[in-house]
């Protein structure tokens, strides 16, 4: 099992490359907007959510009442439930115990490098378990220090987070999506995707996020099923 | 200590959708449309995410030659659908962006 394991770590590493310079800009502006250094860290080891974390900082920034943020960040997260429902069908064979770890080490890389290599290779149930540890504790270890790296030069640099660093994730997903766009019905979901997302930009609380998604999956599940027989089933069973 | 209650309520509010599926799993099997459904999970997500981060500046929806992020978002694309790696799309994009920040930084 320490295979997959690697394979795991192997398969996210461009991914967890394209954290780098997300998570020391997180660091730099959690403490620039306020934070003790504690917490910035804590927030990292005990929420680990980058996104969020760096929405979070942001609205302390802007003094936004603590509720506010909260809930904010809850909205942002909901992503993750379509992640962790898409996992579903492997977690029935993982012990319950297993479970709490493998939904808070949940994050759009593991669960995206996971899941390619899933498609791609069609492992048992363990195999998979195996291959979600290796990339998400690699995941997690690089978040915390990178964070703690970012702190520490964040006092030293500040104009850093003015650099537009945080490119590295759009190009992260970029690159886990593209290739997975082997229909007309993907390339739709993509589309819509991206037009919604604009459109809804100002819906309070990234409410437009969740909207988009939902809406890009329905229209992709559509016409896959107004495409017909022809085209169903080419890619196999998801997951 | 308000940011140590801040911290606590993002854990809870981060690991509970993370966590509510896995509550089910024994319960209850996925019906086939939310099982084809899957496969457009991670698309429709990161496409949103992916177009919020690039066609807005500051919170301003920024469809100019000047933003930077635009170029480099069309060239990941492409370096992506050539290579289908992700390292390469990483790394490239990364440096055509540095370079494109440096050449041509926005206008302030």
């Amino acid at each position: 099992m320490k295979t997959f394991f690697l394979k795991g770590v192997f398969d996210t590493l461009p991914l967890i490359i394209a954290a780098i310079p997300f998570a020391i800009l997180y660091g730099a502006l959690a403490l620039l907007n306020g934070m003790s250094f504690l917490s910035a860290l804590g927030m990292s080891i005990f929420v680990f959510a980058g996104a969020s974390q760096f929405v979070a900082v942001t609205l302390v920034a802007a003094s936004a009442p603590i509720l506010i943020i909260i809930a904010t960040v809850f909205v942002m997260n909901l992503r993750h439930m379509l992640y962790s429902i898409s996992f579903m069908p492997k977690v029935k064979t993982l012990p319950k115990w297993q479970r709490l770890p493998m939904a808070f080490w949940m994050t759009d890389e593991s669960f995206a490098a996971t899941t390619q290599y899933a498609v791609k290779e069609s492992p048992t149930d363990k195999e998979f378990h195996y291959h979600f540890w290796g990339s998400a504790i690699a995941m997690y270890i690089n978040w915390v220090v990178f964070t703690y790296v970012g702190m520490t030069l964040g006092t030293y640099i500040p104009d850093m987070t003015s650099w537009g660093l945080d490119i590295a994730m759009v190009l992260a997903f970029i690159a886990i999506v593209v290739p997975s766009l082997k229909h007309k019905a993907h390339l739709l979901c993509a589309l819509v995707a991206v037009v919604s997302a604009v459109v809804t930009f100002d819906w309070p609380h990234k409410t437009g996020l969740l909207f988009s998604s939902i809406v890009a999956i329905i229209v992709g599940v559509l016409v896959e099923r107004l495409a017909g027989d022809t085209e169903e089933k080419v890619d196999g069973e998801p997951i | 200590m308000t940011d140590w209650l801040l911290v606590f309520g993002m854990m809870v509010v981060t690991f509970i959708p993370r966590y509510l599926p896995f509550a089910f799993v024994d319960h209850f099997k996925l019906p086939p449309l939310l099982m084809q459904a899957l496969a457009y999970i991670p698309i429709a997500v990161l496409s949103a995410i992916v177009a919020q981060n690039v066609f807005f500046l500051d919170g301003q929806l920024a469809l100019s030659i000047d933003n930077n992020r635009i170029l480099t978002a069309v060239i990941a694309v492409i370096i992506a659908m050539l290579t289908r790696k992700l390292s390469w799309t990483v790394v490239g994009g990364f440096i055509v962006f540095l370079l494109l920040q440096n050449f041509f930084p926005a206008p302030a």
